[in-house]
């Protein structure tokens, strides 16, 4: 093939801020990463030169901002996602090297102008933004844009952008190689607001109006930067290897796997078939609803409204907020439906990552009522907290916690932290304050039950957000719920999701979750299948979480998903966009690869198997704290038949977890007695290039446990 | 006609002190479980209405248990515990104890009212 390149734009940007200059180099050398993370990794082992930082706010920390070869075509669910790392803020005990990821248009855009990454490095003498449009970059003073939420600041560069290309009404101007190039398409924007500016570890980048970065406070990196946002307009296109294979592939998932947009089947199991459904969790504003999708997707989880407000938010910053609100609206659904909406755009236009906000505030209500907290108390605010539940008191809340004012100040370096700031290190061990790991709030799902959640989690770097496995729990306790008999039967459902993990896992035991099982070779090879494929094929590859892995589908008479389907697999798609001939498994195999280029990364940063804990409650206390009736997951009963069994009333062993862990680090070639990598291990890895970097800082493990 | 004396529609009216509110969670598909204390039977009125984007994750006996501690109201109790034997699915459950505390805090405010 004449471009080997495919699925490539070709050129990484990478940004000095401290030097104010930018320079282009191939992205041939990163092809081997994928995309997205991998792609990120890579660069960041290559350009930041002091990894042993430990706070992202450092100047010596580098971001990189990745599409992958998905992002601009129109591979399922892929074309829109945009994967950002770095050194994060706000993680506990340490902020690790992470990640995060957002939709919308901006990696496509950035693509369409011939770019795969942008690594940001340095810090600039005066706040400045990144001007690229196609093939010329400009950084430029930020000036009056400084201070500005960014709606506003999203609104002024769309203005400035459009008066700077003088003459056509409408349309921006952009450098073409045969003389400019018109175009009507807004430029993309991915920014800050002032949560970044005032560099709290709430502070994320947001996209349009809805999408945002949120985990692990990489606002607060560009805050630091002083950087405020990245503008990227473009005029060009993806080269795909093979156009046809890729149109087959995604007809091929809309007859096989997807939903009948005409006939929806309201029952049906499995992610890539749900159809189409705004993930908002609150009454709507009202009826008149339009669909909005990130680009490239074929599903559309948010929504644009006629009231002006409420605008492409979704998911959990549509409901944190909700239970105060409707105490507060006295049950009026309408009034509520305004202030929770209303809400989600005050976290998008500070740049607030709202994630922390709902079990924050619980645990700032429940102090408030301790009489521990308010004016001139143990924890001094002035907020009006007998308003809670109103937008008045939501606002100067936000406000606070975007510029580290009043409570603000307290968690302005993590809500863990501010814990122990106030003498309240208790209430996080208890789970008083529900962050589970890393300095994280729970996501929502208890690591003594979910067991892939939490494991995954703590061989990671934060809170993993990846729900391939998770959908069981969803479509059996709804099922059940609702009264209906569950769609598949346990065993059925086991033995078709656990296919696709072959050879990573032996067999269906791999998804028992009793507790006879949980910490069991079977789990641990499933968490690390699970780990492996997200690294690749969703943080890299960029396939969105909401619809991959499809493990199960009911809309197959063989319930088989489309995940490493022959027909509309994940590496059907990236074959037909790159060229490449990989297999699925050697996707895994590829996510795998950058797990440990990560834990390289994380060893560099003084990361021990002992900071690999859980807060200590999900080892002291069974899961019993809240009412929920139960938590159905497939699981063998004694008589070795496979049933969905309630989960609850348990907790996590530590002696036992400990073990796991050892299990873990042997299994992938790591020192148990650490967890830092071996010269061995990394070189089964194709790692040889990190061994002396960490030979030098003393961080390499001992081979002699292995 | 209301047999509630005034007091006792007080009290059904009243909201309990923190350390006593009753913990459930709302589920909200794919986000997750999300903590919700209630402290009044309103309140419990409101969580247990039915929508189409979330479901109340709760324990109707324990619902019932808490409503006969804290509010002394045996008769709703009883219907709590008769609805989770007898409904056929929990979220026909919650529907049902939705009508069950709405129409209750509606007779309770009827009473205060006058």
């Amino acid at each position: 093939m004449e471009n080997k390149l495919y699925g490539f734009a070709g050129k990484i940007l990478l940004v000095d801020l401290g030097a104010g200059t930018t320079t282009a180099v191939s992205s041939e050398k990163y092809r081997q990463w994928g995309g997205g993370h991998g792609l990120g990794s890579a660069l960041f082992w290559d350009y930041c030169k002091d990894k042993t930082i430990t706070d992202g706010r450092d100047p010596k920390n580098v971001m990189v901002v990745a599409a992958s070869p998905f992002s601009g075509t129109n591979t399922p669910s892929a074309g829109g996602r945009c994967e950002v790392v770095g050194v994060g803020v706000g993680q506990y005990p340490v902020s690790w090297y992470t990640r995060s990821n957002f939709g919308g248009r901006f990696s496509a855009t950035l693509k369409y102008a011939g770019w795969d990454a942008v690594v940001v490095m340095g810090r600039a003498r005066e706040p400045v933004w990144l001007d690229i449009r196609n093939h010329e970059v400009a950084i430029r003073p930020a000036g009056k844009l400084w201070g500005t939420d960014t709606k506003t600041l999203q609104q002024k560069l769309w203005q400035r952008l459009l008066e700077e290309a003088g003459g056509m009404e409408g349309w921006y101007r952009l450098p073409g190689k045969r003389g400019p190039e018109y175009s009507t398409q807004k430029p993309a924007i991915l920014c800050i607001g002032p949560a970044g500016e005032h560099q709290v570890a709430q502070g994320c980048l947001i996209h349009d109006s809805g999408n945002g970065a949120g985990q692990c406070g990489f606002g607060a990196v560009w805050g630091s930067k002083n950087l405020k946002a990245i503008a990227v307009q473009g005029s060009g296109a993806v080269a795909v290897a093979d156009p046809a294979a890729l149109a087959a592939a995604r007809f091929a998932a809309k007859e096989h796997y997807a939903a009948d947009f005409d006939n929806p089947d309201l029952r049906h199991w499995g992610p890539f078939g749900v159809p189409a459904w705004p993930v908002i969790f609150f009454d709507q504003p009202n009826e008149h609803r339009r669909v909005q999708a990130c680009q490239g997707c074929i599903a559309g989880c948010r929504a644009r409204f006629n009231v002006g407000y409420g605008n492409e938010v979704s998911c959990q910053e549509t409901e944190w907020y909700s239970p105060h609100v409707i105490k507060w609206c006295k049950g009026d659904k309408q009034k509520a439906s305004e202030i929770v909406y209303k809400t989600a755009d005050l976290c998008n236009q500070l740049g607030l990552n709202s994630y922390p906000m709902g079990i924050g505030l619980d645990w700032l209500i429940g102090l408030r009522e301790e009489g521990r907290l308010g004016p001139g108390k143990e924890i001094d605010s002035k907020l009006d907290w007998d308003k809670v539940g109103s937008l008045e008191f939501i606002r100067e809340l936000l406000e606070a916690l975007a510029r580290g004012e009043d409570i603000g100040a307290l968690v302005a370096d993590g809500w863990v932290q501010g814990a122990i700031k106030a003498g309240r290190e208790a209430d996080w061990r208890s789970g008083k304050l529900l962050f589970t790991y890393w300095g994280m709030p729970e996501h929502g799902y208890d690591s003594r039950l979910e067991l892939e959640w939490g494991y995954e989690t703590l061989i990671c770097d934060r809170d993993m957000n990846s729900h391939s496995i998770n959908f069981i729990f969803w479509f059996v306790n709804i099922s059940v719920i609702y009264g209906f008999k569950p769609r598949i039967s346990a065993e059925k459902l086991v033995k078709v999701a656990t296919d696709k993990m072959k050879p990573w896992v032996s067999g269906p035991e791999a998804l028992d979750y009793a507790t006879a099982n949980m910490y069991s070779d079977a789990v641990m090879d499933m968490v690390r299948w699970h780990t492996f494929y997200s690294r690749f094929w969703k943080n890299s590859c960029l396939l969105c979480d909401f619809r991959w892995a499809d493990l199960f589908n009911t809309n197959r008479p063989d319930l088989s998903g489309a995940t490493a389907s022959e027909t509309a697999g994940e590496q059907v798609f990236w074959n037909a966009v790159t060229g490449e001939h990989l297999s699925f498994n050697d996707g895994i195999a590829r996510g795998r690869r950058i797990w440990h280029l990560d834990n390289a990364i994380w060893a560099l940063q003084g990361r021990h198997r002992d900071m690999m804990v859980f807060a200590d409650y999900v080892y002291d206390k069974d899961c019993d704290t809240f009412e929920f009736p139960f938590y159905l997951w497939p699981c063998r009963n004694s008589a070795g038949e496979w049933e969905y069994t309630d989960l609850l009333h348990r907790r996590l062993d530590r002696e036992k977890f400990e073990d796991w862990k050892t299990r873990f680090f042997k299994k992938e070639g790591l020192d148990p007695g650490s967890g830092r990598p071996t010269r061995a291990g990394l070189k089964e890895q194709g790692l040889e290039f990190v061994t002396a970097e960490l030979e030098r800082h003393k961080c390499l493990g001992r081979e002699d446990k292995v | 006609m209301s047999t509630l004396k005034r007091t006792e529609a007080e009290r059904l009216l009243a909201e309990v002190p923190y350390r006593d509110r009753l913990r459930t969670v709302r589920m909200a598909m794919p986000s997750g479980m999300r903590p919700v204390s209630l402290r009044s039977l309103e309140e419990v009125g409101w969580f247990l209405e039915p929508s189409l984007r979330t479901l109340p994750g709760i324990r109707l006996e324990n619902l019932a248990d808490w409503i006969e501690k804290n509010f002394a109201d045996l008769e709703t109790a009883d219907k709590l515990r008769r609805l989770t034997r007898e409904s056929p699915s929990p979220a026909a459950a919650c529907k049902a104890a939705w009508s069950v505390i709405t129409a209750r805090v509606e007779e309770a405010r009827g009473v205060v009212d006058g």
